[in-house]
């Protein structure tokens, strides 16, 4: 089935079993989601501990048939419900789950917390992916990545052209903050410089909204995402399922909706930029982003391949009507800027 | 352009929905009503996405290009995705 029929199944069965869910939650016994099979063929997930929740599993057979991904993995609780994630909800019970990472057995890449939105507004050191990040006259955004160029030993910390630049405004050398300024960065929170940025030109189509900052010497990296070292790259695809983490919703998780997008208008201060060969991404369950998530990496949590650069947001559509996220399209960010991923 | 055809849409390849996308964008290029056309895929076969800021103002639009269904979204105005003052 697809997206839409996996869900409205979803929903189907969330009707039919609700005293089972209501028996089985005390205990977390029970976990129900769309399962992403790839391909663009979805179904329902339902993980039960022993006999919670095997009713529902039944139940989703019986609606889903094939399409019905059932088991018994014992106790659920501690491996999705961590209390301290900026959004539990999103990735623990209604998440699909291609990865797999959600599931019992399954490793969890870092300490619980690490990806919270709070954590990733405040002052960290050493600098990772997802933390709040600005020039000094910008309100935040975050850091995507880190890059090193062609024969050049320093390194790099990626973003967007309005985030790192403030939309072409700021000068070369102008001093980045962690956190940005909107989180109370000032000038004790200096970590580089605005190096280079690939110009917004509001007359003609453009694809990226990019930008780099050098790193001061003495600034400790540390580049692993929650699924780890990310240092390869792939083009977005309909139906992919990607995560991103970012300044203000944290880990989120998302699909891909539409790509090779023309013409996207995007509202910046100093006007509307219009962009091709976009990537629009729907929330899995809520929006995938908001404002202050701008220059998140956004990855694919199976191959750990980069995919797109986050950079724009709609207050509507997609599946759930959440909104839409839109990002560049990774390769042509990193060629824009003769960047690489930085393992 | 065209009229839908009967029966239902017909499966489309990529590359004939990246044609009627291309084809469709150069014709919507320059409206303020739209904010991007794309390339979707729908179960085994591939439509042409139009994003329209608003659903009381939006161009006419065919129901399919060169045998291609047109699907359209109303997505709001988009911003910049950095934090707020």
């Amino acid at each position: 089935m697809d997206i839409h029929a996996a869900r409205e199944t979803k929903q189907q069965l969330l009707r039919t079993a609700a005293t089972a869910r209501a028996a089985a939650a005390p205990t977390g016994g029970l976990v129900v989601g769309v399962r992403v099979y790839g391909g663009g063929r979805y179904g329902l997930a339902v993980r039960h501990d022993g006999s919670a929740g095997a009713e529902v599993g039944a139940r989703a057979l019986e609606l889903a048939g094939e399409d019905a991904d059932v088991r018994d993995v014992g106790a659920i609780r501690a491996l999705v419900g961590e209390p301290q994630r900026a959004h539990p909800q999103r990735l623990a019970p209604d998440a699909p789950a291609p990865a797999e990472r959600a599931l019992p057995g399954a490793p969890t890449p870092q300490a619980p917390g690490r990806w919270a939105a709070e954590v990733l507004q405040q002052r960290e050191r050493p600098l990772r992916p997802g933390l709040s990040v600005a020039q000094e006259a910008v309100t935040a955004g975050t850091i995507g990545a880190f890059v090193v160029l062609a024969g050049d030993e320093r390194r790099y910390l990626l973003s967007n052209n309005h985030v790192l630049a403030d939309a072409d405004r700021a000068e070369p050398g102008s001093a980045v903050l962690q956190p940005g300024s909107a989180d109370g960065g000032g000038a004790g929170d200096v970590v580089g410089e605005l190096a280079a940025a690939v110009p917004l030109r509001p007359a003609t189509p453009t694809v990226v909204d990019a930008a780099l900052a050098r790193l001061d010497d003495d600034v400790e990296v540390d580049a692993l995402y929650p699924v780890g070292a990310i240092t390869t790259t792939a083009a977005a695809d309909d139906d992919l399922v990607v995560e991103k983490v970012g300044r203000t919703t944290g880990l989120t998780r998302g699909v891909v909706t539409a790509v090779e997008l023309d013409g996207v208008a995007v509202g910046y201060p100093g006007g509307v930029v219009t962009f091709d060969d976009q990537v629009e991404v729907a929330g899995v369950d809520g929006a995938f982003s908001a404002g202050g998530d701008s220059g998140s990496l956004v990855y694919d949590p199976v191959t750990r391949a980069a995919v797109g650069l986050l950079f724009a947001g709609s207050e509507r559509g997609g599946p759930e009507g959440t909104g839409l996220t839109f990002c560049n399209p990774v390769d042509a960010v990193l060629e824009a800027l003769g960047a690489r991923l930085l393992g | 352009m065209s009229q839908p055809s009967p029966g239902g849409a017909p499966d489309v390849s990529r590359d004939a929905a990246r044609a009627a996308k291309s084809r469709l964008a150069s014709h919507l290029a320059g409206d303020q009503r739209v904010n991007g056309v794309g390339v979707v895929r729908r179960a085994q076969a591939y439509v042409v996405r139009v994003n329209v800021v608003a659903d009381d103002d939006r161009p006419d639009l065919p129901a399919e290009v060169d045998g291609v269904p047109v699907q359209v979204d109303v997505v709001g105005p988009i911003t910049a995705s950095r934090a707020a003052r």
